[in-house]
């Protein structure tokens, strides 16, 4: 109900207040999805506080806390946790939106059905006309080394890839690893060898739109 | 019943005697609860706001509950639709039983310990509705792991015994008794000792088995105990309502089916349908997290009432595949079923009858429900005046969207300015109960009564709440009178913000100050969220940020 506060002047360093405070409450909660949406309100709220304003710099003070907040938190708050995985807890995988591959396709995928490795799958959508689905298979072999695999799949009613999609391997040191998917290939593959403890970052570009997925053995 | 000397026919129960149409949904419910083996969808009923579903769920609920002996349901299967509701109805029926139904309703405004959208306590109502509806019925349902999690939570939150019994069903009170005594009486270390030992002392070794068959052993309440409470465990909590559920329902050889109403599902976003995808995807997580777990197999029946059909499949947490929700377009009524709804009304002028229907219709052979039986109610209130209306009278007709605002001034007309002035101060309440009217007639003099309490509640526009002696007026109502910067809704709610600080409702205190000063009651909302969110009372974080939605606090709204 919007009632009489509709006629009244809404000042924008408020409903930057309100926003930041709400981001602070999904942080709390380890939601921290909604909390970057609060904090990307807020900021948009202290943008539209004027220079003449008295706020403006307090407004400034707050986006940068806000700002910093979101750089520092980013890489390592949705981090998904490999070794959680290798014991077969997927708890919090789960709860980041990891599922069975039988929950995800409607057919069994060739390449999964003769092995035995832990393996789950995600959808990610690339803007609103492209799903994809990142498939992660971890394999236990000789030294403590994790072999894992990482597949996209095309999602839905589309059949192949698009032509422009890049996905890159990003180790926490070292260089990223660029690659781009093969026209009217209705899969994509890649398999890299980690220790435990090791960390890594996946970028899955289209168009302007980019997603990316932290992992940590 | 007679609509001429009863009041209005939009009115919660009295409605119900004027249902019109929706035959096929009421037969495709019945199979719901009928056919074998029990169908695997969510029955998902959605259309524009006013087209009935809410009374649609309330006539299912009612009057179709009903669990049909074979040889009896295989003969109904056989009638027309028409005949085969008459028959559901009217208690013709022989030979069936009752299934036990609840209702959970999103649009109903939080009241004390009711908070329908609240991801904890919004459950926790659902599993206490569960319960009247079965013992009524003469049976108990059990959630033992969910209980214990909400005890576990509640008294990690410092709440009281009295506080966690209100909460619970009073079947449970002596289970939760004992199980507070043993958190309260346990050293941290202990604690999965303790609860087991007392367990065993107050219920013996046989009880504890029982348990275990359920679930609760000493791995679970480890696993319970280790669990962070406002995420872990928060999250996990629809999955336990589930599995008990499933469970009791796989157990139970008498219960085949077991009905969970949802209504208003649109209610979790507000007046905001615009979020960024994890915040929309986030409002009702916890019910797609519910739904999700819940075995259908099992003969659980879910039916769900909303504006727009979900997008349950879209979200990457606990997404619900399209095929398994059954979604039915509530669409407006015919001009033949709106006729037998004027007649059912008891209103004979045939070309009356063809005035309002023309007046109510939004389309060619479209006619809107709440339109129509406002009209209706506009005929009748005028007649108990001694007021004559006839086709002439509205010949004239509105644009769509001020139809209701309309209608209901012309309404207005045949009542007092008492009741006139009660309902501009009433449209400031979000949910008002006979106290809160008097507190409201005494502050803003008008006159109070218990007559016109009748009367008021009688309108069509005033909607009685699930909860007990509690009514609301109609939104969009509200948000006209609200709007228009009426000086009685002004002055309401600042007797209001008052009213709320000493009974201490502070966040709907806040609720009222930001109506009527947006600046200040902005300010508190914001100091109260930051304080509440300090000190870790998520309860009031999430009370205060529904209060966001209602008073639009986004944006560039």
């Amino acid at each position: 109900m919007s009632n009489l506060a509709r006629n009244q002047r809404r000042n924008p360093f408020t409903l930057g207040q309100v926003a930041q405070s709400v981001g602070d409450y999904f942080t709390s909660i380890k939601r921290y999805d909604e909390a970057r949406e609060e904090y990307q309100e807020a900021i948009m709220a202290y943008n539209l506080v004027l220079q003449s304003s008295s706020q403006f710099a307090l407004a400034q003070t707050q986006k940068g806390i806000i700002q910093k907040f979101l750089d520092d938190f980013s890489p390592l708050a949705f981090v998904n946790d490999l070794s959680q995985w290798l014991q077969k807890n997927f708890t919090k995988a789960t709860e980041a939106g990891w599922q069975m591959l039988e929950e995800i396709f409607a057919k069994p995928i060739p390449a999964f059905m003769a092995t035995v490795a832990i393996k789950r799958a995600k959808r990610i959508d690339l803007g609103t006309d492209y799903t994809v689905v990142l498939v992660v298979e971890l394999n236990e072999i000789e030294n403590q080394d994790i072999k894992v695999i990482m597949r996209l799949y095309p999602f839905g009613e589309q059949t192949n890839l698009p032509d422009n999609l890049k996905f890159t391997v990003i180790p926490k040191s070292g260089e990223p690893h660029e690659y781009l998917a093969k026209s009217h290939h209705p899969a994509f593959e890649t398999e890299w060898f980690y220790k435990r403890g090791e960390q890594f970052r996946v970028k899955m570009q289209l168009n302007d739109v980019t997603v990316t997925e932290d992992f940590v053995i | 019943m007679n609509p001429e000397q009863n009041g209005s026919l939009t009115n919660g129960h009295l409605a119900l005697q004027y249902f019109t149409n929706r035959h096929k949904f009421t037969r495709q419910f019945v199979e719901y609860l009928n056919n074998e083996p029990p169908p695997t969808e969510i029955l998902f009923f959605h259309g524009d706001g006013g087209n009935g579903k809410s009374l649609l769920l309330k006539f299912l609920r009612k009057n179709c509950c009903k669990r049909i002996v074979p040889a009896v349901w295989q003969q109904l299967k056989t009638k027309s639709d028409d005949e085969f509701t008459a028959t559901i109805e009217k208690d013709e029926l022989q030979n069936y039983s009752a299934v036990p139904a609840a209702i959970l309703d999103f649009g109903q405004a939080p009241i004390e310990k009711d908070k329908p959208q609240d991801r904890f306590y919004g459950l926790l109502m659902l599993r206490r509705n569960l319960a009247i509806v079965a013992s009524a019925l003469g049976c108990k349902l059990k959630f033992p792991r969910y209980d214990f999690a909400c005890v576990w939570y509640l008294h990690q939150k410092g709440k009281s015994l009295a506080e966690i019994n209100r909460l619970f069903p009073p079947e449970e009170m002596e289970l939760i008794g004992v199980l507070v005594d043993a958190l309260e009486h346990s050293v941290l270390a202990n604690v999965v000792r303790a609860i087991l030992n007392t367990l065993t002392k107050y219920f013996g070794e046989a009880v504890i088995l029982v348990w275990k068959k359920w679930g609760i052993d000493e791995q679970w309440l480890t696993q319970l105990k280790a669990m962070e409470l406002e995420t872990e465990l928060m999250n996990t909590l629809p999955h336990w309502f589930a599995q008990d559920l499933n469970a009791t329902m796989k157990d139970d050889d008498v219960l085949k089916r077991i009905v969970l109403f949802f209504d208003t599902h649109e209610a979790f976003w507000g007046h905001e349908h615009n979020l960024p995808a994890e915040r929309f995807f986030y409002r009702d997580e916890w019910l797609r997290r519910l739904l999700g777990d819940l075995d259908l197999t099992t003969g659980i029946v879910v039916v769900v009432a909303g504006r727009e059909k979900p997008r349950w499949a879209e979200p990457p947490k606990f997404p619900i595949l399209l095929e398994k929700v059954d979604t039915q377009l509530v669409w407006h009524l015919s001009n033949a079923d709106a006729i037998v709804y004027l007649q059912k009304a008891n209103i004979a002028d045939a070309d009356l009858r063809q005035a309002l229907l023309k007046y109510a219709s939004v389309k060619p052979n479209e006619v809107h429900p709440f339109f129509l039986s406002l009209c209706a109610d506009v005929v009748l209130a005028a007649k108990r005046r001694g007021i004559t209306l006839n086709a002439v009278d509205f010949a004239t007709i509105p644009e769509i969207n001020v139809k209701s605002l309309e209608l209901t001034h012309r309404l207005l007309r045949y009542v007092d300015e008492e009741i006139q002035d009660a309902i501009h101060a009433l449209s400031a309440c979000r949910t008002f109960d006979r106290e809160l009217y008097f507190t409201l007639g005494d502050a803003l003099r008008f006159n109070a009564t218990k007559a016109t309490f009748r009367i008021l509640t009688r309108f069509s526009f005033v909607w009685q709440s699930e909860h007990k002696n509690r009514y609301r007026i109609h939104n969009l109502l509200r948000r006209l009178y609200n709007d228009s910067d009426n000086s009685t809704v002004n002055e309401a709610h600042t007797v209001l913000e008052k009213y709320c600080h000493e009974n201490g409702d502070v966040a709907e205190a806040i609720y009222h100050a930001i109506c009527h000063d947006w600046q200040r009651g902005t300010d508190e909302w914001i100091k109260k969220h930051n304080e509440a969110q300090q000190r870790e009372d998520f309860e009031l974080c999430r009370i205060l940020q529904e209060i966001r939605e209602e008073t639009l606090l986004h944006l560039g709204k």
